[in-house]
Parts: C-alpha cells; sequence; structure tokens
C-alpha cells in the first residue's frame, strides 16, 4: 500500500498560551484531491505552514512523501504552496520573479522562462509577464501564487484558500486544473477553503478543524452520507395535506421546504442500521402522492456537516 | 539594487568617502594658502609633521599608551603611513576606517529581516534550504560591498591624483588597492554580524536600529564599564574595533593577526546568524 501523501500523527503547535493545534492526526491520500475545512483561526494556515517548513511543530510528526518535514529540504521540487499570506517582491517583473522560483528548483533559463510563461497563460496572466505586483489587483496576485505553485513537476501541492478573491471564471479554471492534475499527473492537492460547496464538489476526501482539533476526516462521500436525509425535487409545490402524509411516514422526522419545489425529508435510522429502507420507503411514500421525482439526493450536504460539527456560530 | 536601496547605499558611501577626500584635501589646500611660497609636496611634508604625533596618538594602543616602547612603535607606524605610503590617502583611510562599520550597518541591516517580516522568503523555503538563501544573500551582500569599496577606491584615488597631483601614480594606486581590500576585510564581520541581527528581527527597522546601536554602542559600553571593572576593556573584542587599524600596520605579522581576527569573528557570527535562520519560524 501507497505511503499518504502526508502523513499527520498527533500534531502540536502554541503560540502563548494559544493551541494553535492540537493532537491533530489524519492522513491524505497520495492522488487524492483533499480538503481541510474548519473555521477561522482553526487552524489550517498553521498547519499549512508546518506542513511546508515554514513553522515548526511543538510535538508530533508530520511526514510528505514519506519524508519527515524536519528535513524538508528533500522535498525541493516535489511538494509547491499557496501561502495565504506571502508576499512577491516589488519592482520585479512578475515573469522574473516565477523564472527565479523555477530556477531555484534546478531548471534552466530556457526551460524555466518557458514554463513560467505558460503557467501564466494558464492563469491568464501573461499579458502583464512585464509588470511589477504593483500593477496587479488582488486576484490577479492570488493567480500569480497559484502559476507559481503549479510551477514544475510537483507531487504535492498546498493551496490555501486558492479560489478566495476570484471571480468565479478564474476560480473555476483553477478547479478545472487540479482536477487535470490529479488526472494526468496523480498530483496530491491539499486545499483550504471556506467555500464549502467548492470542497464538496472538488475533493474526495476532507478534514474539518475546529479550534486546532480535527472534527472529523475521511472520504466525502463517507462524511456526508452520515446526514440520514433525502433531497427530493418535485415538479410541482407540495399542499399542506401531501407533507403531512409524507411527515407520517416511517422513518420520518422532519421535512424542510427548501424551495418552491425543493423538500430536505431528514430521517430516523436507528445507530448502526442502514438507510436504504428508510429512503426506499420515502421515495414509494412520495410515488404514492402521484409526484414523479425529478431529482433525489441522498446525505447531506458539506455545509450541514461542517456546520453540525463546528456549530453554526462558526460558519 | 532594484529595490532602490542599494543604490541609495552605494550613493550614499561614494558621498560618504569622497566628502572624507574633500575635507582632507582642503586641509592641505588651506595650509598650502598660509605658504604660498611652498609647492604642494612641501607642503604634505609640513602637515605630515604636524600631524604625526596625533596619527601616532590615534595608533597606540591606549593600554600601553604610557610604555615607551609602545609609543615608539606607534610614531614608526605613524612614520609609515605619512611618510612611506601616500599620507593623504592614510588619513582618508583611517577616517574611513572609523565610520565605516556604521556604514555597513546602514548597508547590510536588511538581510533577512524585512523578507522575513512580509513572508516574501515563502516562495523560497520549498525550492531551496534555508542554508542556501542565508549564505546566497550573504555572499550578494558581500560583493555589494566590495563593487561599492571599489568604486569608492577608484573615486577617492582619482579625486586626489586630480587634485593634488605629487604621487606617482604606481605608488597611489597601489596603496588605494590595498586600503580597498583591507576596508573589505574589516567590512566581512560586520556584515556577518548584520546577518545575525537581521536573521533574528521581523522588522526591518528593529535591525536596523539593534546592528547600528551594537556597533556603536559595544565600544561605547566597553570603554564606560572598563572604568570600574578593567576585565570589560575585553568586551572591546567582541567587534573589529581594537584591531581593524591595524590592518595598515607595517608588520605582515600583525596585518596576518587582524585578519584573522576578523574571520573568527566573521565565523561566529555566522555561525549564530545561520543557527537563527534555520531554526526560527519563517
Amino acid at each position: 500500500m501507497d505511503e499518504p501523501a502526508l502523513r499527520i500523527e498527533h500534531l502540536a503547535k502554541r503560540f502563548g498560551a494559544k493551541a494553535a493545534l492540537d493532537d491533530v492526526t489524519f492522513s491524505v491520500p497520495r492522488g487524492s484531491i483533499f480538503g481541510l475545512l474548519g473555521p477561522n483561526g482553526a487552524g489550517k494556515t498553521t498547519l499549512f505552514s508546518i506542513a511546508a517548513g515554514f513553522l515548526a511543530a511543538d510535538g508530533g510528526s508530520l511526514r510528505v512523501l514519506g519524508v519527515d518535514i524536519a528535513r524538508v529540504a528533500e522535498l525541493q521540487g516535489r511538494m509547491t504552496i499557496l501561502p495565504q499570506d506571502a508576499s512577491f517582491q516589488k519592482n520585479v517583473p512578475i515573469l522574473e520573479q516565477l523564472v527565479f522560483l523555477r530556477r531555484l528548483d534546478g531548471s534552466d533559463r530556457a526551460t524555466a522562462e518557458k514554463e513560467v510563461v505558460a503557467a501564466l497563460e494558464l492563469v491568464g496572466l501573461a499579458e502583464h509577464k512585464k509588470r511589477g505586483i504593483h500593477a496587479l489587483s488582488h486576484g490577479m496576485l492570488k493567480r500569480l501564487g497559484i502559476a507559481q505553485a503549479f510551477l514544475g513537476e510537483p507531487e504535492v501541492i498546498l493551496l490555501d484558500e486558492p479560489t478566495s478573491g476570484l471571480d468565479p471564471q478564474n476560480a473555476r479554471q483553477i478547479r478545472d486544473l487540479v482536477r487535470e492534475l490529479q488526472r494526468s499527473r496523480r498530483v496530491t492537492t491539499v486545499i483550504s477553503s471556506h467555500n464549502l460547496a467548492e470542497i464538496q464538489e472538488l475533493c474526495d476526501h476532507v478534514a474539518i478543524l475546529d479550534r486546532g482539533k480535527v472534527k472529523v476526516a475521511g472520504p466525502v462521500a463517507d462524511i456526508t452520507r452520515q446526514g440520514h436525509m433525502v433531497e427530493v425535487d418535485v415538479r410541482r409545490p407540495l399542499s399542506d395535506d401531501e407533507v403531512s402524509r409524507l411527515r407520517s411516514t416511517d422513518g420520518v422526522r422532519t421535512i424542510e421546504e427548501r424551495g418552491p419545489m425543493r423538500y430536505r425529508i431528514h430521517l430516523t435510522i436507528a445507530p448502526g442500521a442502514p438507510a436504504d429502507e428508510t429512503v426506499v420507503r420515502v421515495m414509494r411514500a412520495v410515488l404514492d402522492l402521484g409526484i414523479a421525482p425529478r431529482a433525489m439526493t441522498e446525505g447531506s450536504t458539506l455545509e450541514e456537516f461542517f456546520l453540525s460539527v463546528t456549530g453554526p456560530a462558526s460558519a | 539594487m532594484r529595490g532602490g536601496i542599494g543604490l541609495v547605499f552605494l550613493l550614499a558611501s561614494l558621498t560618504f568617502g569622497l566628502l572624507v577626500a574633500h575635507y582632507v584635501l582642503l586641509g592641505v589646500e588651506q595650509v598650502g594658502k598660509q605658504t604660498p611660497t611652498a609647492d604642494a609636496a612641501e607642503v604634505l611634508a609640513q602637515i605630515g609633521r604636524r600631524a604625526k604625533p596625533m596619527v601616532a596618538w590615534v595608533l597606540v594602543d591606549k593600554d600601553s599608551a604610557q610604555v615607551p616602547e609602545a609609543r615608539r612603535a606607534a610614531d614608526a607606524w605613524a612614520t609609515y603611513l605619512i611618510e612611506e605610503r601616500p599620507a593623504i590617502l592614510s588619513a582618508i583611510f583611517l577616517i574611513l576606517l572609523f565610520g565605516w562599520p556604521l556604514v555597513v550597518s546602514f548597508g547590510a541591516f536588511d538581510l533577512y529581516s524585512s523578507d522575513i517580516g512580509s513572508r516574501q522568503l515563502r516562495y523560497q523555503l520549498l525550492r531551496t534550504d534555508r542554508s542556501s538563501i542565508f549564505f546566497g544573500r550573504l555572499l550578494g551582500m558581500l560583493g555589494t560591498f566590495a563593487l561599492v569599496l571599489v568604486l569608492l577606491g577608484l573615486g577617492v584615488t582619482s579625486y586626489i591624483a586630480l587634485k593634488l597631483p605629487v604621487y606617482g601614480a604606481g605608488p597611489l594606486f597601489v596603496w588605494a588597492a590595498y586600503g580597498t581590500i583591507a576596508m573589505f576585510c574589516v567590512s566581512v564581520p560586520y556584515v556577518a554580524l548584520c546577518a545575525w541581527i537581521s536573521a533574528a528581527c521581523r522588522s526591518a527597522f528593529l535591525s536596523m536600529t539593534i546592528t547600528s546601536a551594537v556597533i556603536g554602542g559595544v565600544p561605547l559600553f566597553a570603554t564606560i564599564v572598563a572604568t570600574w571593572t578593567p576585565f570589560a576593556s575585553w568586551l572591546h573584542y567582541a567587534l573589529p574595533w581594537p584591531f581593524q587599524t591595524q590592518l595598515f600596520h607595517p608588520e605582515p605579522g600583525r596585518v596576518a593577526l587582524a585578519v584573522l581576527g576578523c574571520g573568527l569573528q566573521t565565523v561566529v557570527f555566522l555561525w549564530l546568524g545561520h543557527r537563527r535562520f534555520t531554526r526560527r519560524d519563517l
């Protein structure tokens, strides 16, 4: 079995009296797109900073591609990062800055320049390559950081809030790029984001951090399935009587109206029991009302699960 | 250079050096005006005779200034600088040597600190190791200092050659080259000190304040404390101040000891700076 891309065990980091990370343990499978979720101050950026060797942990261990992070120099060229709060040099054209960074990996100038231009084209900054960072907006700086992270042939990419501040088209482009890298080169990407819908769409595994502790970690499908609910899209709004009849179905706890023709049905499932029977029973009840569902989703959204483990105030 | 700070430093260094040269030559010109019949060489000889006791006082080891042998040695050293070497250039180098450590602190205080503060280094940390960043920047800074000193040496020497053409070009440029190398040798431990302090700070202003305070304050502190505890005079040796003038000594052995002192201090400061830089949160 493959050594995980990241193996984090009992990791701890304190800033003064505050525990930024407290006994954090989880693994990031190789070739996965891994989402790191958590409210502000949960410890996501601290975890990224330790994984990249910017900060030293106070306890525990973190291995990247089997290499202890204390020997981070051995990961040169194998891992890249988009740090959340790093800045580029002023007064130096962005092309020169990225070429310099790529050359630090050992690439020659001509190859580095070719790769950098391609990366800048990928994030839509090629026409600004001769400019300094003072001429770039916040979103453009973010894209520049992403271009930097995609330089070379990394096996692991850490992206701290990659799409915050980007317009929808650019955010979509970045997500497509991450998927493409996973598909074509089996690159492991770890993404922290507040955009839970994005994480659910993009990631196959997640970990949720809250106040420095891991609340849950695992495949997205397993986590959302714990929600015990179905969401049904119907062709017409249900009457109050129809909602009451559905609510009286065995196993149905509550019904929540989510839109003019969308209903969320929360189920009561005994611990350890499969949800399938109850879901089938509910669907039969819907059909018995003479309504053909247009779509049905089983399990909760990541957002609901996130709120249920971190509390609504943290969202 | 690209950020502009290097250019400011280059201009400031050249201005400092040329101002020192200008005022030294101004003094010579004023003496020349008082004795209009004498030629420039005679004027210089006259100034040399007047200046020699003061130069000897500057050069003598202050702890043994009352020992006749030490005073004789200082006199011989002053004679070497004033009579055997181009005296004007010797005077300029001695004056520069007293101000140069502070100039170094203004040039090298920001080796790492502001990039640590702004987290600019984070983009480099996964692409190279910390030691390479530490020593790469240090070598770049030393290269800048070498360039500045060469330009300074050339500027000052050309200025003297034009304003006071009494020295032959050969002895003048040979002594200028020697002085430039000596100044560079003195710069290295101060740059290493700046590297240590800069690697420990997140703010360029804090780094500048500490480097200036340490470079200027250590000899002052040692002198004051030594009035109560003579043992404290050893504190002078924390920096090259007490032996940096020995680089202009006529005896090669004394020069070698001064170079060794500069080298040892450089190693200590770099070890401390490298240790801090490779272990700290960046």
